[in-house]
């Protein structure tokens, strides 16, 4: 999972960028699984999926869609874009892709990571599985 | 229709006489011939706008427009800019802007926002997912930036993103700005153009993504780019740790530091302000989009007369302007006094440059101080603070002084000689006297008086790789020219200047090709001759303004009276034989202007 320290961030959006650019192959950050959001001056939050364990979202899902398996997987044959994930979210950490509207949940990159990796501040960093 | 690499593909054409908008492509021949940004505006400018029209007339035009990496992910690529005619000097202007307004043009499809006429009441331009409309803003009208970006945002939803202007610029301020979330395009007047067009606010929205042309070379070069910085030690230390007051300290010891309206060279005791009396106030890094610099601070002050004052900031050039310029020695009134032109709408630069000019009116006795209703003193904030808020309502003197430190002194009879401008733009933080290549710089800066056509202070003072004599004229008429050429191109693709500190051209080359795919922007001469010809069209459009060479020049003051103290004690500011030499490197004719061999090698046709 990731590990956020939100005061660290400096709200560059480095990552979202990275986030769709792996997902997507196109920079768009409004298709990210991770969001930056602040209203200045306040300090900015970042969310995204924490691997929680109640998986509410998963629960949440009237139609069966998602099921977790190391991280949240979405079945888009089932997936109706009701939205009741994103509303389920305890850390809101789940988005609708404007293009496919399908949710877009962290995926971890499968395990690699990639937002980590280019974050300049270390606002966010790779941990241990819990 | 054509795929575009790194650039959105749409112009978006709006006439505010008339209520429409349209957009069409954009020219791919413009994009390779221009690359964007101020190379964009250079050309729509001076195809389109009508000669000697009046900058606060409905013929006046601003062109937004973002270049090929702003929104992308290559490091410090958030940028903007603003183009039109100046009100300050009549002369050409363009005005960059980092942040995340530019990016979201992209990503609300547009490469170019073209805004033309003038609206019959207040109205504010809504862009989003690539269509546009024009909203009526009568209720925004009167209301300081802050307060507005609010409004909107809460009006349409937070994911809006804002440029607007204050009271300053619908007062139509000489220097008013354009605001996008604390971050302004400052200089030189482009708030009032606006203002005069009753343009309130742009807000954009969108969810387009960018492709790229190589994307795993793009990804790579980034990344490469993304080391360089975070290696540097000013884009990767210094400028982390204390935003650009970095160099606070090296310039005041150099005595390129002007204080009392250019009176010294340094301030005596300079402990009072220096770069980490400032950053005691900074309580979190901010970035512009996909900036791994992160120099912009928050400041707030704790406690105290200005308990509460916040900004953005407070810049190098600010802390200079209310500060050292006004031999101002307090930090917290320096916060308050960015906030609150920040608040307005107004250049900080030429604001504090209109009120230090002031102080020495008042120290003359050419203004008392019922004449101004309050004691406008050297050193006195509370003169300071309350100079803003006349200027940025225009009430009593304030309604003059808005006009710029050009239009007072043309009118006071003997302030001529201590009124410090080129061109009509008041003057940065750097002291000419002492830097040949800066006083060159000035002189033939498109714009006015800019450090940010060219900044020899870098090599002349600050570096110790490259280091050029500050003292003397050697190599600096060339030295200046590539700089320009340089930063008109940078200031086109997207790039923030600052990212130049680490990465040069030759690391640039491949991120502006790869990105793009264009064939042009494959070889780093090219490119320094896109940004030689962007440099040449602002020149004409200047000439067919009324430029003359005798324009060329620095004011009085840094040109007949020599510096009392410091390392610079004694010098006076040379500009004639140097900027004679600077117009044969340029291939200009003795009058400065363009020889159609120097158009005809860079592919301008005249006019």
């Amino acid at each position: 999972m990731i590990k956020i320290r939100s005061s660290r961030c400096t709200e560059c959006q480095i990552c979202m960028q990275i986030c769709s650019w792996t997902h997507w192959n196109e920079i768009n950050p409004k298709r990210a699984r991770i969001m930056v959001e602040a209203e200045w001056p306040e300090n900015p939050s970042i969310r995204v999926c924490v691997a929680c364990k109640d998986r509410e979202c998963v629960s949440a899902c009237p139609t069966g869609a998602l099921r977790w398996d190391e991280w949240v997987r979405m079945d888009a044959g089932l997936c109706d874009s009701c939205g009741a994930c994103v509303t389920a979210c305890p850390v809101r950490g789940i988005e609708i892709d404007p293009t496919t509207r399908f949710p877009l949940v962290c995926d971890t990159c499968h395990g690699d990571f990639a937002c980590t990796k280019w974050c300049p501040t270390k606002a966010i960093e790779r941990s241990a599985r819990p | 229709m054509k795929e575009w690499r790194g650039y959105a593909g749409h112009v978006l054409d709006v006439d505010l006489e008339k209520g429409t908008t349209r957009t069409y492509p954009l020219d791919p021949s413009l994009a390779a011939d221009y690359v964007g940004g101020k190379g964009f505006g250079a050309r729509m400018l001076s195809d389109q706008l009508p000669v000697h029209c009046s900058p606060l007339s409905p013929e006046n035009i601003l062109v937004f427009a973002a270049g090929p990496l702003t929104g992308t992910f290559a490091p410090a690529s958030g940028r903007f800019q603003v183009c039109t005619k100046s009100p300050a000097t009549g002369l050409w202007l363009d005005s960059n802007c980092g942040g995340f307004f530019g990016p979201e043009m992209k990503a609300a499809g547009v490469d170019m926002i073209i805004v033309r006429g003038t609206a019959t009441k207040p109205v504010m331009l809504v862009v989003e997912e690539g269509s546009a409309r024009l909203v009526d803003a009568s209720a925004l009208w009167g209301i300081d930036t802050i307060s507005t970006h609010r409004s909107i945002r809460k009006m349409l939803g937070k994911e809006f993103r804002v440029a607007c202007i204050g009271p300053a610029g619908e007062k139509k301020v000489a220097f008013a700005s354009i605001i996008s979330e604390m971050r302004a395009l400052g200089r030189g007047g482009a708030g009032a153009v606006m203002g005069s067009k009753g343009l309130k606010a742009i807000a954009l929205r969108g969810s387009r993504g960018i492709t790229i042309h190589d994307p795993e070379r793009f990804l790579t070069i980034c990344r490469e780019a993304f080391n360089e910085l975070a290696i540097h030690p000013d884009t990767g230390g210094g400028r982390q740790k204390y935003g650009t007051n970095v160099i606070l300290s090296c310039m005041n010891e150099t005595g390129v530091h002007p204080v009392r309206n250019f009176q010294g060279g340094r301030v005596s005791g300079h402990d009072e302000i220096s770069e980490d009396r400032i950053a005691e106030y900074f309580v979190r890094n901010r970035a512009c989009y996909s900036c791994p610099i992160y120099c912009s601070k928050i400041a707030r002050v704790p406690s105290g007369k200005y308990q509460g004052a916040f900004t953005e900031g407070p810049e190098y050039e600010t802390v200079w302007a209310f500060g050292a310029h006004c031999d101002n020695p307090n930090v917290e009134s320096i916060i308050q006094a960015e906030y609150l032109c920040d608040y307005y709408g107004m250049d900080s630069i030429s604001a504090g440059n209109v009120i230090g000019f002031a102080m020495e009116c008042a120290e003359k006795g050419i203004w008392t101080e019922s004449d101004i209703g309050f004691p406008l003193r050297f050193g006195d904030d509370d003169g300071i603070i309350k100079a803003i808020h006349l200027i940025g309502t225009r009430q009593g003197l304030g309604a003059f002084w808005g006009e710029g430190v050009r239009k007072i002194s043309e009118e006071i009879e003997g302030t001529a000689g201590f009124a410090n401008h080129v061109k009509g733009l008041e003057l940065p933080a750097y002291d000419p006297r002492l830097s040949t290549g800066m006083a060159l710089a000035y002189a033939t800066s498109d714009r006015g008086g800019c450090h940010l056509r060219s900044w020899p202070i870098g090599e002349e003072l600050l570096s110790t790789r490259d280091r050029m004599d500050p003292f003397s004229k050697e190599f600096k008429a060339e030295f200046v020219k590539t700089q320009q050429d340089l930063f008109a191109l940078i200031n086109s693709s997207g790039l923030c200047l600052f990212a130049t500190f680490a990465l040069n051209l030759k690391q640039i080359t491949p991120i502006l090709h790869s990105a793009t795919g264009i064939e042009a922007f494959s070889d780093t001469n090219e490119l320094l001759r896109i940004g030689e010809r962007i440099n040449n069209v602002t020149r004409l459009f200047n000439l067919r303004e009324g430029l003359t060479r005798a324009m060329d020049t620095l004011p009085r003051r840094l040109l007949t009276e020599p510096i009392p103290d410091g390392p610079g004690q004694g010098r006076v500011a040379q500009i004639d034989d140097l900027l004679e030499e600077y117009y044969m490197v340029r291939g200009w004719d003795g009058g400065g202007k363009p020889t159609e061999v120097k158009l005809r090698e860079l592919g301008i046709e005249r006019g």
